[in-house]
């Protein structure tokens, strides 16, 4: 039975070494630094929290602080102190109820399974078509490459880039992103492209749209039904489970896990 | 000499991680703080998101009325074509019988887009006059808007389907009009909105204002 734990301490004022931000230079200058330098940056951050020297001549008492990690609440800001927890846990926010972190059991083996099942579900549904109309003799395909054509054949560029973004571009670096990161976090490969990734893929993935689609087909379905004779294509099934696949993917990993696996890589790198 | 720790107020946190840093004690005004384990960027304290959300608010309330009022896709059948906007398309439908579907439309299209505007403008609104009510049924709102606005997408998603399934030349064809490219923009920049709100000021503000309270009470 898991349990939800609202164990976590509130943090009003700590006293824990806190790391500097990343080099302070004005936006033009930061977008010259390439990725490599501010890998090199974070790199003597950590040296800097390791570094014994940093801790000599502290008192006890704030090593004792310096184990325990905090966290910060993702909802509202509010700190707490991190607290292991067991398999099936769940720390949440004293403020306002969020989650903060759980522990999950088999964790990257269910990542691992659902990215490579949604990888091939995402072939198969491009690959075959999702509806098909038939009339008079002549018959139209759906797939998810024609639907997002179809606004460029009448000029709405624009539209065309979105729903290719949403329908195409975004899941597919959802996907990739999520087994590179699995992967990443399994060898302890060095992190920086997987932390860029998963950065990447949670900003964007409300434009990751494709239960949204799923809806206008069913839509269009019954629009069509009574007009013509329409045809259930192989993708259609595969594309329902690409949803149900991606939204449990989405919703296996614990980011303040990944976040503090992948920094765990870059200590052993 | 040991550190004498800094207050949570010195603490940075970054929205995208999660990860901890230290305020840097000189700022200029034009400095950006990245964070060091993924690269975000680290909003520091309000920030210019009041002002951004507030214009991609007033553009996306500005599209909403040609978005409404443009037809969206046009049916040629026989040769004779009809240009529908959102609302006369809903009303075929309720004329044809299928109203669960027009309800559909209808909720989608045209309710969501203008609740969404309406909530997210109650939000700015609380936060520039410092309201401290119900930060937690505010913030409700908040992940509710921000999760429902994507499902407005469904319309240009029929459009999309129908314009590339029904091309039977002088038979029957579909084709797009304006009004679907503005209702597109008012999702697109509602969504935008939602994202550049800092939802971390609806505790903010909530929280300045007890702690001004006890101070004074
Ligand atoms: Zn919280
Ligand atoms: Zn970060």
């Amino acid at each position: 039975m898991p349990a939800a734990v609202n164990a976590c301490l509130p943090a009003e004022f700590v006293s824990v070494p806190l790391p500097d931000c990343d080099r302070i230079l004005p936006h033009w200058a930061k977008r010259a630094v390439s990725g490599g330098l501010r890998s090199i940056y974070a790199g003597i951050r950590i040296n800097n929290l390791n570094d014994p020297a940093i801790h000599a001549g502290l008192s006890g008492n704030f090593i004792g602080i310096m184990t325990e990690q905090l966290v910060a609440c993702e909802e509202c800001g509010r700190l707490h102190h991190y607290r292991p927890l067991t398999d099936g846990q769940t720390a949440t926010c004293r403020r306002c109820g969020a989650v903060l972190y759980r522990q999950r059991a088999h964790m990257l083996e269910m990542m691992l399974a659902l990215t490579l099942t949604g990888l091939t579900l995402y072939l198969l549904t491009n690959a075959f078509p999702l509806l098909g109309l038939r009339a008079q003799g002549m018959q139209q395909e759906l797939t998810l490459w024609v639907a997002c054509v179809a606004f460029w054949k009448q000029e709405y560029y624009l539209l065309t880039l979105l729903m290719a973004m949403n329908l195409l571009i975004m899941p597919l670096l959802e996907l990739c992103s999520m087994l590179w990161i699995t992967l990443t976090i399994h060898f302890c490969w060095p992190p920086a492209l997987a932390l860029t990734l998963y950065r990447w893929i949670r900003v964007l993935k409300p434009w990751a749209m494709l239960e949204v689609f799923m809806l206008g087909v069913l839509v269009a379905v019954v629009k069509l039904g009574d007009l013509a004779f329409l045809i259930v294509g192989p993708a259609f099934w595969s594309f329902s489970f690409l949803i149900v696949v991606m939204a449990a993917a989405a919703s296996v990993p614990d980011p303040h896990t990944v976040w503090s696996r992948l920094e765990a890589c870059r200590r052993h790198a | 000499m040991p550190d004498p720790g800094i207050s949570a107020a010195d603490i940075l946190v970054c929205r995208v991680c999660g990860a901890l840093s230290r305020r840097p004690l000189h700022l200029e005004p034009h400095d950006h703080l990245y964070c060091q384990r993924c690269g975000g960027r680290i909003r520091i304290g309000r920030g210019n998101s009041i002002e951004v959300t507030w214009a991609l608010l007033i553009a996306a309330a500005i599209l909403y009325v040609p978005a409404n009022l443009l037809p969206v896709m046009s049916v040629y059948m026989l040769g004779s074509g009809q240009p529908d906007t959102i609302i006369s398309g809903a009303w075929h439908l309720v004329a044809a019988g299928q109203w669960p579907l027009a309800l559909l439309i209808f909720v989608a299209s045209i309710v969501v887009p203008l609740l969404k505007l309406l909530a997210l403008i109650f939000l700015l609104l609380g936060m520039q006059h410092g309201s401290s009510r119900h930060p937690r049924e505010r913030m409700k709102l908040y992940k509710m808007t921000e999760y429902i606005g994507r499902w407005s997408m469904v319309d240009v998603f029929v459009v999309a389907i129908l314009i590339a399934l029904v091309q039977f030349g002088n038979l029957a064809r579909i084709e797009a009009n304006t009004g679907t490219f503005c209702f597109a923009s008012v999702v697109v920049l509602t969504m935008l909105a939602a994202h550049t709100l800092d939802e971390h000021l609806i505790w903010d503000t909530a929280y300045r204002q007890r702690r001004d309270r006890k101070k004074h009470g």
